[in-house]
């Protein structure tokens, strides 16, 4: 399954790579900012995103619902230090499927993914 | 700020640390400081704060204690600029949990990252300097709240 990870962290990028990247997922990409997972999400076509939240240039607010916009069908899982409900309800709203708050163990990250693709696969 | 608006951050520390690592941080008892460039070490994140508090969040640590927390999350290197990317995520991570009691109002920046000791940080001297000093695995690193209630 195409997974790509946007955070402008290039640590978290390469902790949630290591972790989910086995033989159920391809990282097919990785974005430091919404305008470059806009522009890799067309290109790259993943089925399942993680998502950042405070980015420079385009936060994850904007990309969520700009990928939406692309492909309503995509899993985006938030994966974010804001941990206020407002936040929460306002990215659920534009279309992510799931919330994990940052900081976050390999096993939390990976629970957080099984939900989100329980369907799918 | 008022002082039991700290408890806030003491519990994101530590929450933090046992999260991401094995080994729980002693978080020590906030105290007040009046120069804060004495608490800065060799890498340094800061989260600028607006809305309904203005101010900054730092999170100051030496280098070895950085790249143990980055082998702790079984990312092993000496590079400089992965371990200043480490500690804004650190200061990222404990200013945004602080969202979940001071509301979406409290507007957090991306982080500025700082490497060196001896820098000459002015911050608001109208506001207190709190100093969290942070125990892990035996090495001490401080978060440093500067911010005023708006």
């Amino acid at each position: 399954m195409k997974f790509m990870v946007v955070d402008d962290s290039e640590v978290i990028r390469e902790k949630i790579s290591n972790v989910l990247n086995d033989e159920e997922f391809e990282i097919v990409g990785t974005a430091k900012n919404g305008e470059e997972a806009v522009k890799q999400f067309t290109e790259l076509q993943p089925r399942v995103l993680t998502m950042d939240i405070t980015m420079p240039k385009m936060d994850g607010i904007e990309t969520i619902k700009r990928i939406i916009g692309i492909d309503d069908t995509v899993r985006i899982l938030v994966v974010s230090a804001l941990s206020d409900k407002a936040t929460l309800i306002k990215a659920m709203h534009l279309g992510a499927s799931g919330f994990l708050c940052k900081p976050f163990s390999d096993l939390d990250l990976a629970e957080a993914i099984d939900e989100l693709i329980e369907d799918l696969v | 700020m008022k002082d039991e608006k700290l408890a806030v951050f003491v519990d994101a520390l530590s929450n933090y640390f046992e999260t991401t690592t094995d080994t729980a941080a002693n978080v020590g008892t906030p105290f007040l400081i009046n120069n804060i460039n004495d608490y800065l070490d060799d890498f340094t994140g800061i989260i600028g704060i607006s809305g309904n508090h203005k101010g900054s969040v730092f999170y100051s640590t030496p280098k070895r204690k950085a790249m143990q927390l980055l082998a702790e999350m079984g990312l092993m290197t000496t590079m400089d600029s992965k371990l200043m990317d480490l500690v804004g995520e650190v200061c990222n991570t404990i200013a945004g949990n602080a969202r979940r009691d001071f509301g979406e109002d409290f507007i957090l920046s991306v982080p500025l990252l700082l490497q060196g000791k001896g820098s000459d940080i002015a911050v608001s001297n109208v506001t207190s300097i709190y100093i969290i000093p942070i125990v892990w695995k035996g090495t001490k690193s401080h978060l440093i709240i500067n911010l005023e209630e708006d």
